[in-house]
């Protein structure tokens, strides 16, 4: 591949995934600007391995894997403590109904809780749209391990809605 | 386990159903799409986890800076522009034959040079207008944060960095280095710590707008920009005074 084809493959891997790989890097780290950085440095090492990106249609896990390799390497350590998102990144969704905005901000507060080996597969599921095989060859698991985790994950999330909704009902019951 | 029915087609039990809905809601199973068609049961569960989903995926979007994918793409160019192209790397001895040749031709003996490379004034200054905005930050930098980037690259602050407003790690000529902004009572100033540069004499850097050097250090260089004229030696003894590579 000559030097412009390589650019435009480039830029066209940036445009196209670099939101997805934020958004995968701030529920990783939990925190923006390191967030920010294993990106721009995860971009960085692709744009040196580019020639070895055969198949276009694989570039998003491409990404994702050198991504989450890149933070085991030098970003875990650095991770601060558990912020919460919703000061730094997300901004208030004035559409939303209050309802569903609390409920969000419940899935949120959710994921951010959850233990890595929970977190870590159901982000790879959900934004890097990972198969079930895909997740446990990246993370060196078995795929039954990977469903198990999957599972709980799902599981806590479900928990943390439901709590929530008892918390609802009962302050209703309250006022009536 | 899905069973076989008629030979040909399998589907699942609601246990079943419900476990797949929680570890691969989107799956693809024929088993799986059966038992959603044909089993109101099933077919309830899976609108309840398709609603989950959803609220899943919304939870999980952030803001994304808007300069990020740009951002990216500056920055390969960057690491681009220092990349010796393949043909060059390949022709390097034969052009080195022919430099050879053709100074003992003419009595000269050409001085290397950078080829495409981009001067190490020119990165200064180009970096700089890529995040020119960076000038505009205010808000003061956790001072964790400065130690940590900078334990990084192998230097310990001996003292607290005082008055750092921005800080990024950045692409540099040779690998990645650490840009910064420190607020002064004069403006702004950006450093640059550049690991991998090695100087012996400092080197001027600047244009119409904004002027500095860039000076060696005992491991590395620091580059110092300020507004044209600007004093920036204060910042440049500050730096130096608390800069110490951490010894391996």
């Amino acid at each position: 591949m000559n030097q412009k084809a390589r650019t435009q493959k480039f830029e066209g891997l940036a445009n196209e995934y670099s939101d997805d790989l934020y958004r995968f890097a701030v529920w990783l780290c939990k925190d923006p600007t390191l967030a920010r950085d294993l990106v721009q440095e995860t971009f960085l090492r692709a744009w040196r391995a580019i020639d070895r990106l055969r198949d276009d249609k694989a570039a998003k896990g491409w990404l994702l894997v050198i991504l989450r390799r890149e933070f085991a390497r030098t970003f875990e350590r650095k991770v601060p403590e558990i912020r919460d998102l919703d000061d730094y990144v997300i901004a208030a969704d004035d559409s939303m109904e209050p309802e569903n905005r609390a409920e969000k901000r419940m899935l949120r507060q959710g994921m951010m809780s959850l233990e890595p080996k929970y977190r870590e597969p159901l982000l790879l599921q959900v934004i890097g749209g990972f198969s079930c095989k895909e997740i446990a060859d990246e993370l060196g698991i078995s795929r039954s391990a990977v469903m198990t985790q999957l599972f709980r994950a799902r599981h806590k999330l479900k928990a943390v809605l439901d709590a929530d909704d008892s918390e609802q009902h009962d302050n209703v019951h309250e006022l009536s | 386990m899905p069973m076989t029915a008629n030979n040909t087609t399998t589907y699942m039990n609601y246990l079943e159903f419900k476990r797949a809905l929680m570890t691969d809601p989107f799956t693809a199973d024929p088993a799986f799409e059966r038992a959603r068609k044909e089993d109101p049961s099933c077919h309830e569960a899976w609108e309840q986890a398709m609603a989950f989903e959803e609220s899943l995926r919304q939870a999980l979007i952030v803001d994304v800076p808007a300069d990020l994918a740009s951002d990216i793409i500056e920055q390969q160019r960057l690491a681009a522009a220092n990349e010796a192209p393949n043909w060059r790397r390949r022709l390097v001895p034969l052009a080195a034959a022919a430099s050879f040749v053709m100074a003992l031709a003419v009595g000269l003996v050409l001085a290397p040079t950078g080829g495409t490379a981009q001067s190490l004034p020119d990165y200064v200054i180009s970096h700089l207008y890529h995040e020119v905005d960076s000038l505009g930050s205010q808000k003061l930098v956790d001072v964790a944060d400065v130690n940590w980037l900078m334990a990084e690259y192998g230097v310990e602050l001996n003292q607290a960095l005082e008055g750092v407003v921005y800080l990024k790690r950045c692409p540099t000529r040779h690998g990645s280095g650490i840009h910064m902004v420190v607020s002064t009572e004069s403006g702004p100033v950006t450093v640059y710590y550049l690991p991998k540069e090695q100087l012996t004499e400092p080197v001027l850097v600047g244009d119409e707008r904004f002027s500095g050097y860039v000076v060696g250090l005992e491991r590395g260089a620091l580059a110092l920009v300020g507004s044209r004229g600007q004093q920036l030696e204060k910042v440049e003894r500050q730096l130096r005074n608390v800069m110490h590579p951490i010894s391996v």
